[in-house]
């Protein structure tokens, strides 16, 4: 009769260390997940970052800024430019080029002399000074 | 299942778990510095805009002077040459840049940020 040592389960204590150590790693996993879920949003929302500064810096080099809600029209290069919103992105015409992605809802005031931008980007509401008139 | 399966196994998903957590320090990471950096970029930017309004204001109206404006970071110095303005930012890093105006057509034409080297009034800056 031959007896076997090769153990087929776990003591009970071993059991209890691994669900201790699953407790503490878990919230990691988690939080590892999360991020990376988020990570799309956070992608656009950094773009939309460098976006208004890229248009701070473009409405500053304009003259004869002509303001309503939704639109922002200057003169820049002897030529009229409008900013405002097409589909869901901010852009300047003539030409493509987008200042913000997945935006709605944009609308410009003046509020102390100061050109201000809002908007909702995944649900959330932006505000931002642009430039001193 | 055979013992080397399941160390094959276990090292795959060890490696996944690996590729993983550096993805999320790469994230953490870029968090990290654009939130150090953030405010100073929006200050920055600030400041040339405001730069950038005033010389432009002062091609429009034909008021071509040299001038200077103190900043929160530092101080900014403004050179005309007959339609390009030099720009100074002398900051804790310094910032170069040069603007071109058309004063026949009263508008601005570009505005780069340029190495210091291209930058022709520094002997005149540190005299």
């Amino acid at each position: 009769m031959e007896v076997s040592f090769i153990k087929k389960g776990y003591t009970f204590t071993e059991v209890i260390i691994s669900i201790t150590i699953l407790t503490f790693i878990s919230p990691f996993f988690i939080d590892i997940i999360n991020k990376m879920i988020s990570f799309p949003e956070y992608l656009t929302e950094r773009q939309n970052f460098m976006g208004i500064i890229q248009l701070r810096r473009s409405l500053s080099l304009g003259i004869e800024h002509d303001i309503n809600d939704f639109q922002v029209c200057m003169v820049y290069k002897d030529e009229m430019m409008c900013f405002e919103q097409y589909e869901s992105n901010l852009i300047a015409h003539p030409g493509t080029q987008y200042f913000l992605v997945k935006v709605d809802d944009i609308v410009f005031s003046i509020i102390d002399d100061w050109l201000m931008i809002d908007y909702i980007s995944n649900l959330k509401n932006y505000s931002y000074k642009l430039i001193k008139l | 299942m055979k013992k080397g399966n399941l160390i094959f196994i276990y090292l795959l998903i060890f490696t996944l778990f690996l590729n993983l957590v550096d993805i999320n320090l790469k994230i953490f990471n870029h968090k990290y510095y654009e939130f150090y950096h953030s405010k100073s970029i929006i200050n920055f930017s600030i400041i040339e805009s405001n730069v950038l309004r005033q010389t432009i204001d002062k091609f429009y109206r034909y008021k071509i002077e040299d001038f200077i404006l103190e900043t929160d970071l530092g101080t900014v110095y403004i050179y005309y040459f007959d339609e390009i303005a030099y720009i100074k930012y002398d900051f804790t890093l310094p910032v170069y840049a040069k603007l071109e105006y058309d004063l026949v057509y009263n508008s601005c034409i570009n505005y780069d940020l340029i190495p210091e080297a291209l930058f022709p009034v520094v002997d005149k800056l540190n005299s």
